[in-house]
């Protein structure tokens, strides 16, 4: 501000001042003690009591006030500059253009601001702030004992200046290192960790730029590589909580050996990390940790498909069912259909469960692996009507493990709720694998069920000849009932296939179009859900020609 | 609202406190009502509301908007305490966003007002230290500063620059590092 307009203000604050005390005179005549409350045309916003005044300017940002608000009066300023607490968490993010289009030096703000905390700052936060080593080296002068420090998009950081600060912060708790093009990661993991013991949150983000280009390439060159390795000293950091790796290009191993050491890890984020296949040995070990996984590819990225999984602990209650047994009822499990996955890893985070329906849900194979890896405990599981599903090799064998450890269970699947589990159960069935094939009525009579039970049995007895036995009761029941009888492949289970499928019976017809083009063998192992359609009706296919085989 | 509730009838109706304004107008709340503001919780566990509480700072007009905020705010307390027992219940948190938008909504509107009245309804809340009012109300101030020069702050709240001239020259040094 100039002199002359010093002046000029000078000049016009006694006036104020008499116009404001002849509007007071003509009110006067009230009693005095709503003299403050009264509606005057002017309120005094500058004889604000000073705590009033600091509740006003905590609602503000740190630059805001400082471009602002503590240049107005003397009140305001001193409320703003003369107490620390207001300097305590200095947060400049969000105003990286100011400094970005030559409008402030935010470096020097945030000197300021640190000095106004009077050595009592806690957490600096900047955005194109604090960007220069100096300003870092300043920092470790005045709050040796900073808790919290957030640089983002510091373009000036070098990493040897980085690396003298960083030593000097050793009660950090909560450190990001977010688009610093020169803080290169080569070591960057490795002094955090041993400069920074108590370090419980930590994000490290490096987006390539345009002509890193060939980034996702992976025969690029040894960097990626030797990345992926150095991650390994997040290992060392015992107490972190949570981690965020983007665009990193660290691997399973890796990771896995980040989750083993950090046993208090409760939330990690590796987006656009393209080299993490999320497989089931990694979730079943978030799962056992509780850890909140985020894994999302940026959309905008042609390489990778978008995938989320997100898993969400269950704190509720440790040993018992009952949360999945509400959800199940409201049909929570049936409305999501996208993140399919997040169920079975929240069930696997429950230990102690004996017995598990899971009927008309979106789980997978790979969530159902999961689930019984985490099940020492489980006798019985229902999964009936959960098309998702393929018994794959690997499944069985999972399923082998158990009944080895002696354990009774069922596995059933089949597209009626009308068939009682319980009846099963009563036979211990070991391994019964059903699939109804698609003529048969299971809404339709009560003796349709009873052949079907006693199939069950047969099969699990796998006794050919009570097999053939069956079949010679389903033709005496056609003779019995010509009517009612529906021609149903009551063997079309084959004893060594390893499918475990659901028939929708109200497939289309058309779809048998497809069968020249079905390779049997292929989708064995995997599925594809567009396909899902045509894959039931290629299978159904298959599977009447069984008997005819057997 | 405004209604003249005498000593007599509060026996009848013990959950009622009746506030006094300092235009002596005088206002009946429920009790959950008014334990919103920590002064007047403070005062009915000391047991001196009989007879009504004076609040010789806030004007009739004032404390009925304060008033008012305080009874949506009173149910929504009630409505959160009664829905937590069934929290997992998705149809309640339902009701819940439905209910905490609707809140919003009244929050929003009950802060268009002039900036006399924002005044006073600051200095109310602090008064009777009704913390989300406070809150709010502060949080209007603040939104309405940001972005402002210094000028423009005075101008709009009328505040005269009374920074003294080693001020003045601090701040031009300071200036230094907003070039604009």
């Amino acid at each position: 501000m100039s002199s002359s307009t010093l002046v000029a203000a000078a000049a016009e604050a006694p006036r104020q001042l008499r116009r404001r005390q002849r509007l007071v005179k003509a009110v006067m005549t009230m009693h005095l003690s709503v003299f403050r409350s009264l509606h005057l045309p002017c309120r005094d916003w500058a004889g604000l009591p000073p705590e009033l005044i600091s509740c006003i300017l905590h609602k503000l940002d740190h630059v805001q006030i400082m471009l602002g608000a503590d240049k107005v009066c003397r009140s305001w300023r001193r409320a703003a500059r003369d107490e620390p607490e207001l300097w305590r968490r200095i947060d400049m993010r969000g105003y990286g253009d100011l400094s970005h289009r030559d409008l402030a030096d935010l470096n020097q703000m945030a000197m300021d601001a640190v000095l106004r905390s009077k050595g009592q700052c806690e957490a600096f936060w900047g955005d194109r702030a604090g960007d220069s080593s100096d300003f870092l080296s300043f920092l470790a002068d005045q709050v040796p004992l900073l808790r919290s420090l957030i640089l983002i998009s510091c373009d000036e950081l070098s990493y040897g200046g980085l690396w003298v600060a960083i030593e000097r912060f050793t009660q950090l708790e909560e450190l990001e290192l977010s688009e610093c093009e020169y803080v290169s990661h080569e070591g960057v993991f490795e002094v955090v960790s041993k400069a920074c013991p108590r370090l419980k949150h930590f994000r490290y983000s490096h987006k390539p730029r345009y002509y890193e280009s060939c980034f996702w390439c992976d025969h690029r060159d040894n960097n990626s590589e030797s990345e992926g390795r150095e991650a390994i000293a997040i290992a060392t950091m015992l107490e972190l909580r949570s981690l965020q790796l983007v665009y990193s290009r660290i691997t399973n191993e890796v990771l896995m050996a980040i989750l083993d050491n950090c046993s208090h890890m409760e939330s990690l984020n590796i987006s656009n990390c393209h080299r993490i296949v999320m497989d089931s040995a990694l979730r079943a070990k978030c799962s056992q940790r509780n850890t909140k996984v985020l894994l999302t590819n940026d959309p905008a990225d042609e390489y990778g498909e978008r995938r989320e999984i997100k898993v969400c602990p269950v704190n509720e209650c440790s040993t018992c069912l009952d949360y999945f047994e509400r959800n199940n009822r409201r049909g929570y499990w049936r409305n999501s259909t996208r993140a399919n996955d997040d169920e079975p890893l929240v069930i696997a985070t429950v230990r102690e469960v004996r017995s598990l329906q899971l009927y008309r849900n979106d789980l997978t194979s790979q969530g159902l692996e999961a689930i019984t890896n985490k099940f020492p405990h489980l006798k019985s599981i229902d999964i009936h009507n959960c098309r998702d599903i393929i018994m794959n090799n690997t499944l069985q064998a999972k399923h082998a493990q158990i009944k080895t450890k002696e354990l009774a269970r069922k596995l059933l699947a089949q597209s009626s709720s009308r068939l009682d589990p319980n009846y099963l159960d009563t036979h211990h069935c070991r391994n019964v694998i059903m699939k109804k094939c698609t003529y048969i009525n299971f809404n339709g009579s009560k003796a349709t069920e009873m052949i079907l039970r006693k199939r069950i049995r047969n099969y699990c007895r796998k006794n050919k000849k009570l097999m053939a036995k069956l079949i010679q009761d389903d033709l005496d029941y056609k003779e019995c009932h010509p009517e009612e009888y529906e021609p149903c492949r009551l063997l079309s289970e084959c004893s060594t296939c390893l499918m475990l499928e659901y028939f929708d019976q109200r497939r289309k017809d058309d779809l048998e179009d497809y069968a020249d083009y079905y390779d049997p063998s292929y989708g064995l192992d995997s599925h594809d859900n567009t396909d899902f359609q045509v894959h039931d009706g290629m299978l159904s296919k298959r599977l009447r020609r069984y008997p005819k085989l057997e | 609202m405004a209604s003249a509730g005498s000593g007599d009838e509060k026996a009848a109706a013990a959950a009622m406190i009746t506030l006094i304004s300092s235009d002596n107008e005088k206002f009946e709340v429920t009790e959950a009502t008014a334990t919103l503001s920590q002064t007047i919780r403070h005062m009915i566990e000391d047991g001196c509301t009989d007879g009504g509480v004076p609040l010789p700072n806030v004007t009739s007009k004032i404390l009925a908007r304060v008033i008012e905020y305080c009874k949506k705010h009173a149910t929504a307390a009630a409505g959160e305490e009664g829905s937590s027992s069934s929290f997992s219940d998705a149809a309640f948190l339902e009701v819940d966003r439905a209910f905490l938008e609707e809140l919003e909504e009244f929050d929003d509107a009950f802060l268009e007002v002039d900036r006399a009245t924002l005044f006073d309804l600051i200095l109310a809340a602090n008064y009777l230290d009704i913390k989300g009012l406070l809150n709010l109300t502060c949080q209007k101030v603040a939104d309405s500063v940001k972005g402002k020069t210094p000028e423009q702050i005075r101008e709009m709240y009328n505040i005269v620059n009374d920074l003294t001239p080693e001020e003045e020259a601090e701040i031009r040094r300071e200036t230094q590092w907003a070039f604009e």
